[in-house]
């Protein structure tokens, strides 16, 4: 009987104790799961998979702002890339910036982008992965669709659970030609956030945001990007927004950053820091969740009934490992 | 009534409709039933009136499905006459035997004692017969006459106070005749139309509190080729005329709900006169989403009450729902129908008439 | 697509598997089950224009053997397993303006009619979101919304006659999706019944995998039924800003699209019709010139339909000589309509209008897309006169993105013109792309052939759209019309499809037949 090792041929190394699998192609990725499944193996069991080698940084459609690129392209050097073509991914949470783009489009927070108003949306527009039964989908094309289930959920923020990207199409917007910071003071939280809400419902964005409290008052310092016309109008939109909720204009100085780990959290979760005296810096920030420095630690939540049915069905041998 | 043709039209087009109008149908919304929204019962009538299919129990029960209120009307560009046609097609249920129960049961009393009560209405009319000089004669309506002499009190109280002092009229003896036509009936409506007519003669006024008895007169009986001799108006746009006149007295300190009774508003047109009414009697008015010519209807025409008794309740559920969640808020209408049918709901409800005579008889 | 339609006055009765269960399934629904031979008939089609051409021909599609109303989730949970116990078919209904057959009871069955899941819970003012029942219709939702100062921002065509969950099970768009997106991107949770009778609510975010209410929202019926969804709602526009523009060339107006777009604009409404669409937009009758048609005159309600099917014949039947008068036609008109805060849908206004005039845009002010807006859904109020006039009408809607719209557009166009008069209009517009809608309208000499024109054209019609880049369908779904080319789309995806059904449908009693599951 051949050695694993042998079995997988010139797709996997030997690293240390265990092995690593660096497919080049689906298919490759699609026979080394089926390698696994036959021995009772599983991903993150001595086996890592590396996914450079879908490095392929493919077509940019300057018209639709899409960029093909394969899973294992370092999301800062596509990032610098596609700046030469005055585009980019647009304001990302930090950690995006060091994952590559396979898992920047599996990640169940990261791989999300905010749209108006104040809306999620995923930075993949298309995928292909590869699920552990070794099939290879790719999703529908064109922006929206109405084809049924979405089978790009199994990959698009599945965290790798259930199947695996292997590249994506993702959205780019136009390079900002400007940022533009800008203080508020409020006389609560309440307000501020609502302030925040009010703004992202009638249109605006943010790159960043700061809340921390200070002298009684609520300070927010807002971060707006763009072309010139877009951060003139979201600037003056959002001064509206903040007057109607006891906002008050503070210039336009320079909040510091919030220490620690940034993760995504609901706006009650941001009230509730805030209330016990906390000061937090917000990413990605959408009607729905935020991504957030500073609100305490990420809270651990098992997986749901339904999540658990599907992976018993897609992956039942569970090569790509167990569910927490 | 129109001919056969023109009803083919109008079930024609409601038939290859894509449900445009499917919202706004409160039986089926009542019911959560295909086969009664506005399309369901017009395609079901198609198959009779267009493709001269025998009726049977279930396409008569589907065209009694209908109180007439005429809210899928207001929503269809074309205007189609969905009530209208439905109830023509009713005139092939009473053919073929095939009415359900309380549509026949209604008819078989009408007949017997001209109204839809059995009672002898002589003899009430009598017993209200003002002794004084009145302005206005009142046509109270059989309905009020029977179950609400309570209302018909109160009625002459405001008038009163109004300086426009109402006294019940001889005429008011004759029921309108409206449940013969809503039980497809036609000949029989037509003809007692022309005894009313005749009844009317010395009449050259009338006052009428039921928003559907005044509907019958003005809308129904031209269609039927019958003219009153007589000026009708409802009791509502008499007030609303003599609202100068009126006592000067705070609004009542009450949240009440109003509702577009259906043959007061899209029948009559009246929106604004009730609500001007109430503004002076009450402090806050609210109302449902969908008001006016949109507005949503309490279930009580149309014999649904008699066809459809516990659709008829619902709807009245639902109508006062639409309009507040809040069990305090006193749903107010300018139909007696329209508040049985609240009160029916488990609702508290008032006639608008009542509500004004509580203004102007505060201390 | 295998589908035989039967005599409208010959309905087989019910089968005798759903006679079997009928006590026990009405004991579940406190008697709220029918086997009237007239229900069976209203929840046999949807709007489906095929079906209704048979319905011009006195037929109906197959009925199902028995419509059942819950009222609970625990009522649809006992429903579904007692159906799988005795494997029937459900398929789960709202209220039928669906489009491409997606609720026809192919196999019989129970009609599962969903709309007393008719609750609209309290606005939750900080989350901006409410709690609806899967049968609440949309334009008794959107009024509600509105009545309380906020809105969904849901407007498809279909609001008057389509329940919040048939949008869910169809993926639905409305004409406002370019600002607030389609039913998908609205929602926060879903909830209802797995074809395995199990009841399900998906979580919210922040997730720990994959958000799983996509997984179930576009399966029309086929995995689950859907009883309630928590929605984003949105404060209620204080301001909406009208204008309209004839630009020169459909490939222009594109282009003006795509710059307002990248510039950060977000219009809530973005048209551009075609020059032959421009034409018959620019021509609409009035609403007030409608006559009721029972008070039509003799003329009208007899010469007239006659007069219209030859007419139609003659022209509509003949396609190849109408379509390419469309070259005779340049011009294009764009709509757009920002809302939103007063101050900033005029700024948008304002900074989309400069873009339009550099590109050579012809500002019309804001009096055509103000018509547009009023008459939004006319449309609907034209069907019957042209089923009368012995047409078949029917619209296909796809997307893709920038690069290769043009190309779809064109592609759509030269397939499509063989067999119908071709319209097309470009909505839903995002970053990306964009959706093609087009409309046709056709007629043959024979009820027959008018059949078979209908099934050449969409054969051609999306073969040419998914060729060029498109997807099958942007926002009506599959049904049982799209099915095939909708599998063949999915590549190895079909398998992925295959193991959510039988996941959630293990004896495949969900809506068979749909998305050709």
């Amino acid at each position: 009987m051949k050695t694993l090792l042998e079995s997988l041929g010139s797709i996997a190394r030997q690293a240390g104790d265990g092995l690593v699998l660096r497919p080049r192609s689906e298919r490759e990725l699609a026979s080394a799961l089926m390698v696994l499944r036959d021995r009772q193996l599983a991903l993150g069991e001595g086996v890592t998979l590396d996914r450079g080698g879908f490095d392929r940084l493919g077509r940019l459609d300057d018209r639709s702002m899409t960029i093909d690129v394969g899973a294992g392209v370092p999301v800062r050097e596509l990032e610098t890339r596609i700046n030469l073509q005055r585009l980019t991914l647009g304001a990302l949470a930090p950690a995006a910036w060091d994952a590559t783009v396979g898992s920047l489009v599996e990640d169940p927070s990261l791989g999300f982008r905010v749209i108006v108003p104040g809306r999620l949306e995923p930075l993949a527009v298309r995928v292909t992965g590869v699920l552990p039964d070794g099939a290879v989908v790719t999703s529908s094309p064109g922006p929206r669709h109405a084809v049924g289930p979405d089978l790009a959920s199994l990959l698009i923020g599945g965290g790798g659970v259930l199947g695996l990207v292997t590249s994506a199409t993702l959205r780019l917007m136009p390079l900002p030609q400007d940022e533009q910071r800008r203080l508020y003071s409020f006389a609560s939280h309440a307000d501020a956030l609502e302030a925040l809400r009010e703004s992202l419902s009638a249109g605006a964005s943010f790159a960043r945001v700061v809340v921390r409290g200070r002298a009684g008052r609520i300070i927010v310092e807002v971060t707006v990007r763009g072309s010139a016309g877009q951060v003139e109008r979201e600037l003056a939109l959002i001064g509206r927004c903040a007057e109607s909720t006891s906002g008050r204009f503070e210039g336009q100085g320079r909040e510091a950053e919030v220490d620690g780990a940034a993760h995504e959290v609901t706006w009650s979760d941001v009230a509730s820091a805030l209330a016990q005296g906390a000061s937090v810096e917000l990413f990605r920030v959408s009607l729905s969740t935020v991504i957030a420095r500073g609100v305490g630690v990420r809270t651990f939540v098992p997986p749901s009934p339904l999540m658990r049915s599907l992976k018993d069905v897609f992956d039942r041998a569970r090569v790509l490992g167990r569910l927490p | 009534m129109t001919d056969h043709r023109r009803l083919e039209q109008a079930t024609s087009t409601c038939s290859y409709c894509p449900k445009a109008c499917r919202f706004s149908c409160p039986v089926s919304e009542a019911t959560q039933n295909e086969s009664l929204s506005a399309w369901g019962k017009m395609s079901a009538a198609h198959h009779v009136v267009a493709e001269k299919k025998p009726i049977d129990v279930e396409v008569s029960a589907a065209v009694h499905a209908c109180t007439g209120c005429g809210r899928c009307t207001s929503f269809c560009k074309h205007e189609n006459d969905v009530g209208p046609t439905l109830f023509a097609a009713r005139g092939e249920a009473v053919k073929a035997g095939l009415q359900p129960r309380g549509a026949a049961s209604t008819l078989a009393t009408f007949h017997q004692a001209q109204n839809p009560f059995g009672r002898e209405l002589g003899s009430l009319v009598a017993s209200w017969r003002a002794q004084r000089p009145v302005r206005y004669p009142l046509f109270p309506g059989c309905s009020t006459l029977v179950k609400r002499p309570g209302l018909l009190e109160q009625t002459i109280a405001v008038s009163d106070a109004f300086g426009a002092p109402m006294g019940v009229a001889k005429s008011a003896s004759k029921c309108c005749g409206y449940p013969l036509y809503a039980a497809g009936s036609f000949d029989a409506f037509a003809a007692h139309a022309k005894s009313v007519a005749e009844a009317f003669v010395e009449t050259p006024e009338v006052a009428v509190l039921d928003a559907g008895c005044a509907f019958t007169f003005r809308k129904l009986y031209p269609e039927f080729g019958v003219r009153l001799p007589t000026r009708i108006r409802t009791v509502i746009e008499v007030l609303h005329e003599n609202l100068p006149h009126a006592p000067e007295r705070k609004p009542l300190p009450q949240r009440v709900g109003y509702h577009d009774a259906c043959h007061l508003g899209r029948g009559l047109g009246l929106y604004d006169e009730p609500r001007a009414l109430l503004a002076r009697a009450v402090i806050t008015i609210v109302e449902a989403p969908s008001v006016r010519r949109e507005g949503g209807c309490a279930g009580g025409g149309g014999l649904l009450p008699r066809t459809m008794v516990e659709t008829s309740v619902e709807m009245a559920r639902r109508q006062a729902l639409e309009i507040s969640d809040d069990a305090n808020v006193t749903m107010v209408t300018g139909c007696p129908t329209s508040t049985r049918m609240f009160e029916r709901a488990g609702r508290r409800a008032m006639d608008l008439i009542s509500v004004l005579e509580q203004w102007v008889t505060q201390p | 697509m295998t589908i035989a339609p039967l005599a409208g006055n010959a309905l087989p009765p019910p089968r005798a598997g759903v006679l079997d269960a009928q006590a026990a399934l009405a004991a579940i629904v406190q008697g709220r089950l029918s086997t009237k031979q007239l229900d069976r008939v209203s929840y046999s089609r949807d709007m489906w224009p095929l079906a209704m051409v048979w319905l011009r021909q006195g037929r109906v599609p197959p009925p199902p053997d028995a419509v059942i109303w819950p009222g609970t989730d625990d009522e649809v949970a006992k429903v579904i397993r007692l159906a799988r116990e005795r494997r029937l078919a459900v398929i789960p209904f709202g209220a039928g303006s669906g489009v491409c057959g997606g609720t026809v009871a192919l196999h019989g069955g129970l009609s599962l009619d969903l709309k007393r899941f008719d609750g609209i819970g309290q606005i939750d003012p900080t989350r901006r979101c409410v709690d609806v029942g899967a049968g609440v219709m949309g334009e008794t939702l959107e009024r509600r919304l509105e009545a309380r100062g906020w809105t969904l921002g849901h407007f498809p065509s279909s609001i008057a006659m389509s329940t919040v969950g048939g949008w869910l099970a169809a993926r639905s768009a409305g004409q406002l999706s370019t600002r607030y997106g389609k039913i998908e991107d609205m929602v926060l949770s879903v909830r209802g019944v797995l074809g395995t009778g199990e009841r399900f609510e998906t979580p919210e975010r922040p997730f720990d995998g994959p958000d799983l209410s996509q997984l179930l929202i576009g399966s029309e019926g086929t995995l689950c039924a859907f009883t309630g969804v928590r929605l984003r709602v949105h404060p209620r526009a204080e301001a909406r800003v009208f204008r309209a523009f004839d630009v020169p060339s459909v490939e222009r107006g594109l282009e003006l699209i795509r710059r307002v777009l990248r510039e950060g604009l977000r219009p809530a409404v973005v048209r551009l019709y075609d020059p032959f669409d421009t034409v018959l937009v620019g021509r609409q009758k009035p609403a007030s010139a409608h006559r009721s048609p029972s008070r039509r005159s003799g003329f009208e309600a007899t010469v007239l339909p006659g007069l219209l099917k030859t007419l139609a014949s003659q022209t509509l039947g003949r396609p190849k000589l109408l379509n390419p008068l469309a070259q005779l036609a340049k011009k294009s008109r764009l709509v757009f309509m920002f809302e939103g805060e007063a101050k900033h849908a005029d700024a948008e206004d304002r900074a989309a209008a400069a873009a339009c005039l550099s590109m050579g845009g012809h500002d019309l002010g804001e009096g055509p897309a103000r018509e547009w807006f009023h008459k939004r859904y006319d449309v609907n109020f034209r069907l019957p006169r042209l089923m009368e006039s012995g047409t078949f009408v029917d619209t296909m809607e796809v997307s893709a993105s920038w690069d290769v719209v043009q190309d779809v557009y064109e592609r759509v166009r030269a397939a499509a013109s063989s067999y119908a008069l071709v319209l097309c209009h470009f909505s839903h517009a995002y970053a990306e792309g964009c959706s093609l809608y087009f409309s046709f309208v056709g007629s043959a000499p024979s009820e027959e052939a008018i059949e078979e024109r209908y099934q050449a054209l969409w054969r051609s019609a999306l073969s040419a759209a998914t060729s060029a880049g498109a997807n099958v369908s942007h926002h009506h779904g599959i049904g049982l019309l799209k099915a095939r080319a909708y599998q063949d789309s999915l590549g190895e995806g079909r398998h992925a499809l295959a193991t959510l059904k039988r996941l959630f449908d293990p004896d495949g009693i969900m809506n068979p037949g749909k998305l050709g599951l």
